[in-house]
């Protein structure tokens, strides 16, 4: 099988994540696949492959939608396929799945700008201060801020506002680290806790303009609390049979799911450093021949052509 | 504007683009569970020159062969016809005959290389055809309109047709500006669509 894996140069300039992308290719070619990485200029060439791997960032707004849109139309194995991508890219259609599906998350609200006294009162009174407001196509982090008060609150919504209509708000839930749960045909197929950096409150920060990033901690996939799981498996159910990383909160033994991403990163060393056998499933999903199968909640798909 | 018979949606705008208006209420009728029109996979598909091609070619719409390309590129048969594909495109239809404006051309409608151009041979005429509900006042492209508006439902926008050798075939898919939009038609063709809908309901309710 011909695996083609579509990235973008900067997937190569961090040294842990360029590795990971090489243990993909050299899994894949000890299978007695082709693994071949191709940009934005081999596009035309996408039905030469059986398979294609995304790594470069997904959004609908980036090339990789038209990637796998395309390729997922001419009937490849894609992941992450274009309903995935739709889903989890968005934190307004994320809020709706949680909401729907009643997944234990912090509590949310959206907000399309009624700064009326009696609503704003009100959410105030649900989700109490500091509240967490995001922009719907947040990556990174970026647009995700704390408002201790009123004040904070206008002035941060007012800008999410600008791009965006409606956006996220939620009740903030501290904790020292973020579980994620990778999860692969609605398996666990890794498990790690993210560490907040020094001081900070989110997984990635931004010092001096610099990115910096907590500790990762593996571990065994086989010693997920059980708990964990089934809500990582019920989240994954409604989205799709496909590669999936979920971010989860735990406060007094009790999960809260921030969110389920689609393309979720790899760095050798870090996600891979207990259940290294991730690359050999993730390939051999790939060459499985079996489309990615859209989840219990379907935004509605125009048949593939 | 939204008219609505037992939960089914139609969103009605001139702009559907993602993350505007337009594309925020199709979102939103989805995640309710609503049927749509149009729907947002669909709306991401026109907006996008390759997924455009592909799905039209499929639906028996004539078309022009295009190639993607993500820079300057010497060997690109000229004159052509370049579009940007990335999610907010709008007026970038941009004729070129020349290397030099090839250079410029890749340039601004890739973002700096950030985005792939889709390429056309220019062979005709181009014209540009308001389609509402399938229907256009370009006589040349009204089987086109027609077809396009069966195969992706999305009510208002922009056809970029090459009229070779009398004969239409779509290049592009773009949104329309406000005013270069008939309203009254649209009212018209909302409001007999409305009739459509509740007439098939009765007769379904007569069935049952
Ligand atoms: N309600 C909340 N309370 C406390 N922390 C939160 C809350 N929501 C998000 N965070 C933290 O903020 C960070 C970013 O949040 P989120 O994952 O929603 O946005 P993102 O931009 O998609 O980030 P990423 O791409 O890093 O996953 C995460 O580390 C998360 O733990």
């Amino acid at each position: 099988m011909k695996i083609g894996c579509f990235v973008e140069t900067y997937c190569f300039h961090l040294k842990d994540e360029a590795q990971a992308l090489e243990l993909f290719k050299a899994t894949a070619e000890a299978r007695g696949h082709e693994f071949e990485f191709i940009y934005k200029k081999d596009m035309n060439r996408i039905p030469e492959f059986d398979a294609i791997f995304i790594r470069a960032n997904t959004d609908p707004m980036n090339t990789a939608y038209v990637v796998s849109r395309l390729a997922d139309s001419l009937g490849k194995v894609v992941i992450d396929d274009p309903h995935s991508i739709r889903t989890c890219s968005s934190k307004v259609v994320l809020h709706g799945l949680f909401e729907q599906n009643s997944i234990p998350s912090p509590r949310s609200r959206l907000f399309a700008g009624d700064y009326g006294r009696e609503n704003l009162d009100r959410l105030f009174e649900y989700l109490q201060f500091p509240i967490v407001v995001k922009a719907p196509y947040t990556k990174f982090s970026s647009h995700v801020e704390k408002a201790h008060d009123e004040k904070e609150f206008r002035e941060i919504t007012a800008r999410y506002l600008k791009n965006a209509t409606p956006i996220v708000l939620q009740q903030f839930m501290p904790t020292a680290f973020d579980w994620r749960v990778g999860v692969l045909d609605n398996r666990v197929l890794y498990l790690c806790k993210y560490t907040m950096p020094r001081g900070g409150w989110k997984i990635r920060a931004e010092v001096d303009g610099r990115q910096v990033w907590g500790d990762t901690i593996p571990i065994f996939r086989k010693n997920i609390p059980k708990k964990l799981e089934e809500i990582a498996i019920k989240v994954s159910k409604c989205v799709g049979d496909g590669l999936y990383g979920l971010d989860v909160k735990e406060v007094d033994g009790e999960y809260y799911v921030i969110e389920i991403n689609d393309n979720p990163s790899f760095y050798h060393g870090q996600e891979d450093a207990k259940d290294k056998d991730l690359y050999e499933k993730i390939i051999d999903r790939l060459t499985s021949g079996r489309q990615v199968k859209p989840g219990t909640y379907k935004i509605s798909e125009s048949q593939a052509p | 504007m939204k008219s609505s018979a037992k939960g089914d949606v139609l969103n009605v705008s001139h702009d559907y683009r993602y993350q505007k208006m337009g594309y925020y209420v199709s979102m939103h009728a989805e995640l309710g569970g609503n049927p749509v029109t149009p729907r947002c996979s669909d709306i991401l598909d026109t907006h996008r020159n390759p997924l455009l091609m592909m799905r039209a070619v499929k639906a028996g719409i004539p078309c022009l062969p295009y190639t993607l390309i993500s820079r300057y590129e010497r060997n690109v048969a000229l004159p052509a016809l370049c579009f940007a594909v990335n999610p907010y495109t709008c007026n970038s239809v941009t004729a070129v005959k020349s290397e030099s404006k090839m250079l410029r051309t890749m340039k601004s409608l890739s973002v700096n290389n950030r985005y792939p151009v889709s390429v056309q041979p220019l062979i005709g005429d181009v014209r540009e055809a308001v389609q509402v509900f399938g229907e256009t006042d370009v006589p040349e492209a009204r089987d086109i309109a027609r077809k396009f508006y069966d195969e992706f439902r999305v009510p208002i926008g922009k056809l970029i047709v090459q009229i070779v050798d009398g004969e239409a075939r779509l290049s592009h898919f773009e949104p329309v500006q406000k005013k270069e939009v008939d309203w009254g038609l649209v009212r018209e063709k909302v409001r007999t669509l409305r009739v459509r809908t509740l007439r098939a309901h009765a007769t379904s309710a007569h069935a049952i």
